[in-house]
């Protein structure tokens, strides 16, 4: 079996030497299964046992001559040689024929050489032997006659042997041979031939067993190719057979071809897939610890990362969705949207965890130690994730913001408790009946106080929106919403905030309702709206309920205000009768009236500022309509139409006759100008801030001072017409002015226009002697004192009594001495007659008036 | 003196509170009210002058002697007209600090109506009254003494009386220190500290400020050593 092996062996070192490492070793080759390929139907399993492939026989180059051969061959005939020298003429001719018979023919050629050097190597010995010893001529001779006892039939063994012999001499060193010992004729040269052959034996096995232990591991090796070797040459028969056997051989043998590439393509396929499903594995899906971390672990960093994960993997999941076949797509995305679900009602739990602890502990914010029991990053962070779920988001927003306001709301009404603990040294909120001021202040303050407060935490729960946590992907909410969590803080402020609405307003109206108070009315509105500032300065937006009940209360109070002026007006405006000893001066209520509204202007103006009534403030104000106190409509109301209507009418009533009666009128008159004059006064120092002109509309201030003017005017014409009528200059006057108005006259030219006047018989200068003279005599000394003391005495004004007086007068003083020039130019023949009628001069009628 | 705090005011655990103070600036119109707390809470001075409209609210966290207390500044403004609103604010203050001008005479002499209208609404025990000089750096304009303000905050029953420069820097974390040594939160390690404070502003030249300010955001640690104040200003 071993011999086969070796013989095996020599085939590979064939192939081996093949390569241009030929010397080497073959090294061991990679298996190659072919357990699966059943190409060859009639291969059947793996034989067990080891068969060495028959290749030699079935390949004529395996016949070439090779190292392996030519030892083996070697081996055999030394061998063989070897047991011919040793045993006599016939047994060695024997073996020899048996060995020579079993030589390949190919090898004669060889043989015959290898014979010859036999010979002459012993042709060479025997000279040498003659000049050996005679003991030896007797060997000599018989080995002579051995060896030329040549033959056709022992000749090759001949040969063989001699060329044994001479790969003896050859290699005598090596098989340390005794040449001496061996040709001794000698008992011990006996022996020493005769251990000959078991020496080179001994020799030759050992090397062989030496060069076969050094294949062993080789042929160990090569026992494992055998199988694939068998297979792959059955493979290659059925392959060659099938061939051979069928006509269209060649397409098939392609066709085989394009199956193994095929085979081979879905074996590369395969592996790609494979990779492929791994790589989806370890994107698409959380391991066991993961899934275990979403469903049992605590809210913490590592829960966080494997959160980072199912985001990824949801992100993931959507490029696959974009595939013609969605449908892995869909399925994952579903699981993960369960992963989502679990984990957003876990975070949800735990931020309200978070929540109800921080409530019930009364932390008023993130402190030190709160952070201990509950990280705050956690939370922030465990907000931002929650941020990802909108409708938990939101249910965790509403949350907040109904437990924040129900706390919002309790801390607001215990500012009320009058029964809080003693111990606690803050007075309760309780409405004085001196000072509801006060009581609105303190609410308002407390208001503030809680708003600064809530801001305060509630910036501090939401200020994650400003952050950025590692490792966190920006929540969708945070990427795609920004406007959404822009302000959050803001919004659930004014959510919890606006739990107190209600009760705030309630208990601000109430104080409103009852308020009777124009000033206190307006102190409310003022609280009212720095505190608007305020809370919208702390963030409330003005959408925000508590900030509309603030403006809603503050209309209330305006209009309250508005409300106690009419009030006073209805209550005080009486019918008033003036008698003929009447003072006409105004009405009682007007004094009061005026009183309670200067007082207001003043608060105003006080609360209000300088700044206030600024142009540029100015605009805002008139845009601020129906929400500032002094608005138009309510200046029409308090100012302008209590004097302009209410008083006018109160008076004109209270002389039906005036209309009639000039007497009447002129007392009517006085009254109007005493009221207007009063009211105007009054009004004075408001007519540049709340008084002054709005939209170039005339102001109250100027409607007021027009009205006067226009009374004054009218006194001023009927006081002229008594005066007039008192000098009996009347009708001259009427006269004149009807031919051409007196106050016209420039020169003496304008004269000549009433030379018509000569015909009237009215301008007879008896006539006017008659008419004029003595009542101008009686009246003009008198004519000032008159005047001024019974007819504008009554005013309470001097300087319009005497703007009045000086009016009248002048315009006398203006006629008489136009009049009296006109009759000198009428009758310039009776100058004297003239100045005779009108006796004074233009100085002295002047004086006589008390004019300059 | 029972200054301790309301139960909503402060709560307890384990040792380490958080509590919240009340603080109320009161004072003339133009002392240095905004711009005290202004240096306080973010080291800064302001040259531009801005009334103060209506009440105005800041908070600050203090880390101080290993307790956490968060103070509440209600900054109130000195005009006429919103003059109504302070009452209300002081009601529930644990402290007010009345603010003068030592350039200004008229405001030193307006201390009497402020702490009167205090105690109205406080009582005598139950609010820590300070009495502060502002405006410290302008020496030449003085026109009231270190030992008049020190009279007038011991006759009035002021617990702590300090001179400052908001716009130097001066004083004001010292100052905010002393009051909240002066809480009752600290009371129990530091009785001595109502004594101490109510001693020359000018003795008290130190400064809380360290370089520690900024080790923990939004949390004044004033724990540090004492320092001239008059180095830390950024004006």
């Amino acid at each position: 079996m071993e011999f086969i092996d070796y013989q095996d062996f020599s085939v590979a070192d064939t192939i081996a030497s093949e390569t241009p490492t030929g010397d080497s070793l073959p090294e061991p080759m990679q298996r190659l299964n072919l357990s699966t390929y059943t190409g060859n139907p009639s291969v059947s399993s793996m034989d067990t046992n080891f068969k060495l492939p028959d290749i030699i026989s079935s390949d004529s180059k395996f016949a070439n001559v090779t190292l392996y051969d030519k030892m083996s061959q070697y081996a055999a005939i030394s061998i063989k040689a070897l047991n011919s020298n040793d045993n006599e003429g016939k047994v060695t001719q024997d073996i020899g024929h048996d060995n020579l018979t079993k030589i390949p023919t190919t090898k004669n050629h060889d043989s015959n050489k290898i014979v010859r050097d036999l010979n002459n190597m012993v042709s060479r010995s025997s000279v040498d032997l003659k000049s050996l010893d005679t003991k030896n001529l007797v060997l000599s001779k018989k080995l002579s006659k051995i060896l030329n006892d040549y033959n056709s039939s022992n000749y090759k063994s001949t040969i063989e042997l001699k060329r044994n012999l001479k790969f003896l001499e050859e290699n005598k060193s090596n098989i340390l041979l005794d040449k001496e010992k061996l040709i001794s004729s000698e008992y011990t040269g006996t022996l020493s031939r005769k251990t000959l052959r078991s020496d080179i034996e001994n020799e030759v096995l050992k090397e062989h067993i030496k060069v076969l232990e050094e294949f062993r591991p080789i042929i160990r090796r090569m026992k494992r190719f055998s199988g694939p070797l068998d297979k792959i040459r059955d493979e290659s028969r059925f392959i060659l057979s099938e061939t051979e056997d069928q006509s269209q051989g060649k397409n098939r043998n392609i066709r085989l071809l394009n199956t193994i590439d095929s085979l081979r393509n879905d074996m590369e396929l395969i592996k790609l897939k494979k990779k492929l499903l791994l790589a989806i594995k370890e994107k698409f899906t959380l391991n066991q610890v993961e899934d275990d971390i979403i469903i049992n672990g605590k809210i913490n960093n590592e829960y966080f990362d494997v959160l980072n994960k199912v985001i990824k993997i949801n992100e993931h999941a959507t490029y696959l969705l974009a595939l013609p076949q969605d449908k892995a797509g869909g399925a994952l995305i579903e699981k993960v949207n369960r992963y989502n679900g679990i984990i957003s009602k876990k975070i949800f739990n735990y931020l309200m965890d978070f929540i109800y602890n921080f409530e019930s502990n009364e932390w008023s914010t993130f402190d030190r130690q709160y952070e201990n029991v509950y990280n705050t990053k956690t939370f922030h962070r465990a907000l931002v994730y929650l941020s990802n779920d909108l409708e938990f988001f939101q249910e965790f927003i509403n949350k907040v913001t109904s437990v924040r306001s129900k706390s919002f709301l309790d801390k607001f009404l215990s500012q009320f408790d009058i029964n809080k603990k003693k111990n606690n040294d803050i007075k309760p909120i309780v409405l004085s009946a001196h000072d509801p001021i006060r009581y609105i202040s303190d609410l308002l303050a407390s208001i503030h106080s809680l708003i600064a407060n809530e801001a305060d935490f509630v910036k501090s729960l939401f200020k994650f929106q400003y952050e950025e946590f590692e490792n966190t992907p920006k929540s969708i909410l945070q990427e795609n919403q920004a406007e959404f969590l822009n302000g959050l803080d803001i919004k659930l402020l004014n959510d919890i905030v606006q739990s107190i609405s209600n009760t705030c307003r309630i208990r601000i109206e109430q104080i409103i309702r009852f308020e009777e108070s124009d000033t206190i009315n307006f102190e409310i509105v003022q609280l009212l709206e720095l505190y608007h500032l305020m809370f919208v300065k702390k963030g409330i937006t003005k959408e925000n309920e508590l900030i509309k009940n603030l403006d809603s209360l503050k209309k209330t109070s305006n209009k309250k205000i508005k409300v106690c002026f009419t009030k006073f007006l209805t209550d005080n405006i009486k019918s008033i009768q003036y008698g003929e000893n009447s003072d006409l001066l105004q009405p009682d209520w007007l004094s009061e009236y005026l009183n309670k509204l200067v007082e207001f202007f003043e608060l105003y103006e006080r609360r209000k500022g300088p700044s206030s009534f600024e142009p540029d403030i100015d605009d805002q104000f008139s845009s601020d309509e129906g929400n500032s106190t002094l608005d138009k409509k309510m200046l029409d109301t308090v100012a302008k139409e209590p004097f302009l209507v209410t008083l006018i009418k109160q008076l004109n009533d209270a002389f039906p006759q005036a209309r009639k009666n000039e007497h009447t009128k002129l007392s009517l008159l006085t009254v109007e100008i005493n009221c207007f004059d009063l009211i105007k006064t009054r009004l004075q120092p408001f007519k540049n801030t709340i008084l002054k002109p709005h939209n170039d509309q005339e102001s109250i201030f100027d409607l007021v001072n027009d009205k006067l003017k226009d009374f004054v005017s009218q006194m001023k014409e009927i006081q002229s017409k008594f005066l007039f009528e008192s000098t009996g200059l009347g009708m001259y006057n009427n006269l004149f002015n009807m031919i051409f108005p007196i106050d016209s006259i420039q020169d003496e030219l304008d004269y000549d226009m009433y030379l018509s006047l000569n015909e009237n018989p009215l301008m007879s200068l008896s006539t006017i002697n008659e008419n004029v003279h003595e009542k101008l005599n009686e009246y003009i000394p008198q004519a000032m004192t008159d005047i001024q003391e019974k007819l504008l005495f009554k005013l309470t004004s001097p300087s319009i009594a005497d703007e009045i007086s000086e009016n009248c007068f002048q315009k006398l003083s203006k006629f008489y001495d136009v009049f009296q020039k006109i009759l000198i130019h009428l009758n310039p023949e009776n100058e004297q007659h003239v100045l005779e009628i009108l006796n004074f001069t233009s100085i002295e009628f002047h004086t006589l008036l008390g004019l300059e | 003196m029972s200054t301790a705090p309301s139960a909503s005011q402060q709560t307890k655990k384990s040792g380490k509170t958080l509590s919240k103070y009340k603080i109320v600036f009161l004072g003339e119109q133009g002392v240095g009210k905004t711009s005290l707390i202004t240096r306080f809470m973010y080291d800064t001075f302001d040259d531009h002058y801005q009334a103060t409209i209506g009440i105005d609210f800041l908070s600050k966290t203090m880390y101080l002697d290993d307790k956490t207390i968060r103070l509440q500044l209600w900054d109130t403004a000195g005009q006429e007209r919103f003059r109504s609103l302070i009452p209300s604010y002081i009601r529930d203050s644990r402290v007010a600090i009345v603010v003068y001008d030592i350039t200004k005479k008229k405001s030193f002499d307006f201390i009497d109506k402020w702490i009167e209208d205090v105690k109205n609404e406080r009582g005598e025990e139950n609010v820590i009254l300070c009495i502060v000089g502002n405006k410290n750096d302008l020496t030449d304009e003085r026109q009231v003494t270190i030992e008049e303000g020190q009279e007038k905050a011991k006759k009035l029953g002021a617990k702590i009386f300090m001179e400052t420069s908001t716009k130097a820097g001066y004083n004001v974390k010292n100052l905010f220190k002393k009051i909240a040594k002066s809480l009752p939160e600290f009371q129990d390690s530091n009785s001595n500290i109502i004594n101490e404070t109510t001693g020359a502003a000018s003795k008290t030249n130190n400064n809380a400020a360290g370089s520690n300010d900024t080790s923990k955001a939004g949390v004044i640690d004033i724990s540090t050593a004492d320092q001239q104040e008059q180095s830390t200003c950024q004006c």
